[in-house]
Parts: C-alpha cells; sequence; structure tokens
C-alpha cells in the first residue's frame, strides 16, 4: 500500500507529467504527417475495399 | 524520480516512484519510460496477432465462403478494422502517454468512462479465458500426437499453467513481455510459412481454390456479406490492445504502423491458413492437423510455438486489464502483483470449467464485439473531429466538478447514448444469433454501421447542442486551478 505520506509526491510527480505532455510539441514523439495518413487510408481502407468489391 | 528499470523490483513496494507509476500505474507515460522501439513493436504486435483466435475467425468463415472470397474477406476486412480502432485510439494514446479508459473521459466524461471499463474487463478477461483453453487444448493435442492417452483433467491443468506462466510475465513488466515476444517472433514466422507450406504441398493450390464452404447459408449473397462483416468484425475486436501498446512505443509511427500492419494484414493471412485448413482438411484447429502433416517433430514444435503465442497475447490482455483496473479507487496503490492477481482470479474458471466454459464463450464474446464498434466510432470523432487532436491532460486526472470532461456528474449520456444507438444499428441490420439480416446488410456490413451511425450522432450532437452548453457551464466555474483539486490517480 501506498504511504500517505506518499501522496502529496505522487501528486507533484503528476502535475509534472501532465504538464510535460502537455507542453511537448508533436515532433518530440516522431514525424507524422499527412503523407501518413493518405498510406494508411489507401493501404488499409481503399486497396482492401475495391479488393472486396472485385471478389463479390 | 525514480530510474529503476521495469524489470525490476518495481512490481513491489517501490511502485509511488515516478517511472514505475506510469509502467505499471495510469500516470501519463513520458517518451524516455517507453519500451517499444521500432522492432520491439513489431515483434509485440506479430505475436499478439498469432494468438489462436487467428484460427477460430478463419476456421468459421470456412462455413460460408470458398478460400479466395475468405482470404480477401479476412486481409481486408481485418485491414479495415484495425485501422478504425486504431486510427483515434493509437494517436491519443501514443501522443499524451495516456492509459486506455483514460483516453475514453474526453468523450464518455470521468464517470461514463467506467462504464466502458466494465465492458472493457469482461471483453479482454474473457477472450484471456478462451485463449488460455486453447492453450490448454494444445497441450492435449501434443500429448495425444505423442501417442499417449491425455487424461480428462489435463486441458484444465493447461490452463492453470498458462495462468502461472502468464502472471510471472505480466507481473515483471512489459520490458520482460517485449524479451519474451523477441525470442518466440522468428520461430512464429517460421512456424506460420511452414503451416502454409505444408497446407499447399500437402493438397495442392487447386483443390484448395476450388474447395466448397462447409455449411453455407440458403441466400447466396448472405454467405459472402457474412464473410465480409465477420472479417471486419475481426479487426475491430483489437480494440481492446491497441492503446496499451501504442502508449508504450516512442514514437507515433512505431505505435501505428506495427498495430496496422500485424492486428491487420498478419492476423489476415494468419486466419486465412485456418480458413483453408478448415476448407480442405475440416479442422480450423492447427494443434489438430499439425503432427498428421508436418511429421510428430515439426508438428510439436509448431504447436509448442502456437501456444507460447497464446501465452504472448493472454499477457498483454492482462497487463491492459491490470491498468484499466487501477481506476477502480480501492485498487490504485495496490501492488502490481496484486492487481495482476485479480486478473487471474476469473480465469481459474476457465481451469475448472474448460470445456463447458469454452463452448459458451463465442456466443458471449460476439454480443461483446458488438459494443466496440460504437466505442470506437465516437473516439474517432471525439478526437479528431471536436477535440482536433487536443486533450486536456489535467482533466483526464480531475474528479472534481470543475474537470472539463465532467459533463453532467461525470457522465456524457450523448455518448453513452451512442453505443445503445450502435447496438441497435448494429442487431437493425444483422442478428449474429438468428443469420437474420435486413437488405442493407448486402452493402452495408453491420459492424460499419453500428461505428459510423452513433460516431455522426454523437458528432452533431456535440457539435451543435451539447457542446455550447458545456462550455457556457464551464465558463460560469472558476478558472482550472494550476493544481488538481481531487486527483484521481
Amino acid at each position: 500500500m501506498l504511504e500517505q505520506e506518499h501522496v502529496p509526491d505522487l501528486q507533484r510527480d503528476l502535475e509534472q507529467r501532465i504538464d510535460t505532455m502537455q507542453n511537448m510539441g508533436d515532433a518530440e514523439l516522431g514525424t507524422f504527417s499527412r503523407l501518413d495518413w493518405v498510406i494508411l487510408i489507401v493501404f488499409a481502407i481503399v486497396i482492401p475495399v475495391i479488393a472486396m468489391e472485385l471478389a463479390r | 524520480m525514480s530510474h529503476q528499470k521495469p524489470g525490476g523490483q518495481g512490481a513491489g513496494h517501490e511502485e509511488f516512484h515516478g517511472d514505475l507509476l506510469s509502467i505499471y500505474g495510469r500516470e501519463p507515460m513520458l517518451p524516455h519510460e517507453r519500451e517499444y522501439k521500432f522492432w520491439s513493436a513489431h515483434g509485440t504486435c506479430f505475436a499478439y496477432s498469432i494468438a489462436t483466435w487467428c484460427f477460430l475467425t478463419g476456421g468459421f468463415l470456412a462455413n460460408y465462403v470458398g478460400a479466395i472470397q475468405g482470404m480477401v474477406c479476412l486481409i481486408a476486412g481485418n485491414l479495415i478494422g484495425t485501422l478504425m480502432v486504431a486510427a483515434s485510439l493509437s494517436a491519443g494514446c501514443h501522443r499524451y502517454g495516456l492509459e486506455q479508459i483514460d483516453f475514453c473521459k474526453p468523450a464518455f466524461g470521468q464517470n461514463g468512462a467506467r462504464i466502458v471499463l466494465i465492458f472493457y474487463l469482461i471483453n479482454m478477461i474473457g477472450w484471456s479465458g478462451l485463449i488460455l483453453v486453447m492453450f490448454g487444448n494444445g497441450i492435449v493435442n501434443v500429448v495425444d500426437a505423442m501417442g499417449y492417452q491425455a487424461p480428462d483433467w489435463l486441458a484444465g491443468a493447461g490452463v492453470a499453467l498458462g495462468i502461472w506462466i502468464t502472471y510471472i510475465i505480466t507481473t515483471r513488466g512489459v520490458h520482460m513481455l517485449s524479451l519474451f515476444n523477441n525470442i518466440i517472433t522468428p520461430g512464429l514466422i517460421v512456424v506460420v510459412c511452414f503451416m502454409f507450406y505444408m497446407l499447399v504441398t500437402a493438397h495442392g493450390w487447386d483443390e484448395i481454390v476450388s474447395a466448397k464452404p462447409l455449411d453455407p447459408l440458403p441466400e447466396a449473397w448472405m454467405n459472402y456479406a457474412v464473410a465480409v462483416e465477420l472479417g471486419i468484425a475481426s479487426g475491430i475486436s483489437w480494440w481492446g490492445g491497441i492503446g496499451f501498446l501504442a502508449r508504450n512505443t516512442k514514437t507515433r509511427r512505431n505505435a501505428i504502423y506495427p498495430e496496422v500492419i500485424h492486428f491487420g494484414l498478419v492476423n489476415g493471412i494468419v486466419c486465412s491458413i485456418a480458413l483453408v485448413s478448415g476448407l480442405v482438411i475440416g479442422s480450423d484447429d492447427p494443434t489438430r492437423w499439425m503432427v498428421p502433416l508436418g511429421g510428430l517433430a515439426m508438428g510439436v514444435m509448431a504447436l509448442v510455438f502456437v501456444a507460447l503465442a497464446n501465452i504472448t497475447s493472454t499477457s498483454v490482455s492482462l497487463f491492459a486489464s491490470g491498468l484499466a483496473l487501477r481506476h477502480i479507487p480501492g485498487l490504485r496503490k495496490r501492488s502490481w502483483k496484486f492487481i495482476i492477481a485479480l486478473t487471474c482470479l476469473p480465469l481459474v474458471f476457465y481451469a475448472i470449467w474448460p470445456t463447458e466454459l469454452f463452448d459458451m464463450g463465442d456466443t458471449f464474446l460476439a454480443y461483446n464485439g458488438t459494443m466496440q464498434a460504437p466505442v470506437a466510432g465516437i473516439l474517432l470523432v471525439d478526437y479528431f473531429l471536436l477535440k482536433k487532436q487536443y486533450i486536456n491532460l489535467r482533466s483526464i486526472f480531475e474528479s472534481a466538478p470543475s474537470g472539463q470532461y465532467y459533463y453532467t456528474k461525470g457522465f456524457n449520456f450523448l455518448a453513452l447514448g451512442g453505443i445503445i444507438l450502435g447496438q441497435f444499428a448494429y442487431f437493425g441490420i444483422y442478428d449474429p444469433f438468428t443469420d437474420q439480416a435486413h437488405g442493407l446488410f448486402r452493402y452495408l456490413p453491420a459492424t460499419v454501421a453500428a461505428f459510423v451511425l452513433p460516431g455522426l450522432v454523437y458528432w452533431a450532437g456535440m457539435k451543435f447542442w451539447l457542446e455550447g452548453k458545456y462550455e457556457q457551464k464551464s465558463a460560469g466555474m472558476e478558472p482550472s486551478p494550476e493544481r488538481l483539486i481531487e486527483p484521481n490517480i
């Protein structure tokens, strides 16, 4: 069990994490451009739908 | 802040340290704490995707369609379904380091997300139980293949062994899970290729493509429509594991691409092996036909790897379930070992009554699966169209009414109503229990309807009605303080 005296530490740690993640730029988590979305949509939606229609 | 490695002693008493509470708890996970880089993300997704649930799905399709139509539906359907659920969950959980149920709060509300949590836990633990029974059955088949008579209790004992191994892996953290996957993934790739090779050489491609479905429905169009439906539903059913995996990856590309490739494409291919074996051998269970087809040594090795893949899948499911249990106030600060033991507790019933629960399981889980489509549709609309990919992280962890996601007494009834609407949409188009379908089913899979309709209604309701109302309510309150008033961690 968590000791009572650690609760302020825990809340402080949570607050720091919230600030860090909220203020972090998207680029710090790796680039992901519109081209990535286009690739995913073509690969996982457009081609599969066409394949399903052809196989019908 | 502690920088102890996740595989260390941290699952016990030292969990109040920041690093460990993010790994074994719900705190936002910082980039340096995340386990999965390129190869480990691919390895984990690959191993997770090859559980024996693939063989169940593929074998089920053999009842309705032939090999070509079935393969297209399985691969294409899994790709479509996976992207439908992964787009928002993967992006949001990765960007903010959030646990999956926390990511539901901006749409469903602080307390509304707990309703999603109930379905989530039932679904994840139910699936884990079924996979462990298949792990137990695999042991029985290995013993039979070696010429011994497996006793009746062996399947249940196998489930108990599976629970124990899963407990050991899960309590040692994501790092151990990643190591385990790195070891078994190369073997699994060989086994999958070997299975397909054995089927094609033993039966020939011509026999495979000309094989007739085993138990087709009377109306021809219904068979293909059901196959499409099952393919997409299979992809949607990855909903439970997406957030956990994305949260643990270092870059966004490593979060979403491996999920789509492995849960969509690879899973579709492995399902196709079961489809083909179902069509030409009459059994979708590889633990039954691998030994006769591949010989004792290769067959047993294949069975062992398939069994290990089941352990991986169960471990990921239990890890995600354990994190989700942290939403229950009494469990937030308990040790990780206690939490995982708690998730294992319902699985004990599968060790006692493996056959009985397995026989009831598919109907129960088919119903649970229909819940995931509307939740995924609402989350997609909420994250991309309404929140514009911006989440107020402070409000996720704020239980006080001043939190942005408190809505009405902690519930967003519009989003929760969307789940019910999705159920009506699904069963109005197709009833999987009776195989009755509306004419629309020919063109519109029920899962897609249950995904799109609640999403549209939710978007319109929030955009033109509730969003302004809640903004006015927040404007009348005190501005958000710098510190959390009622942190829910």
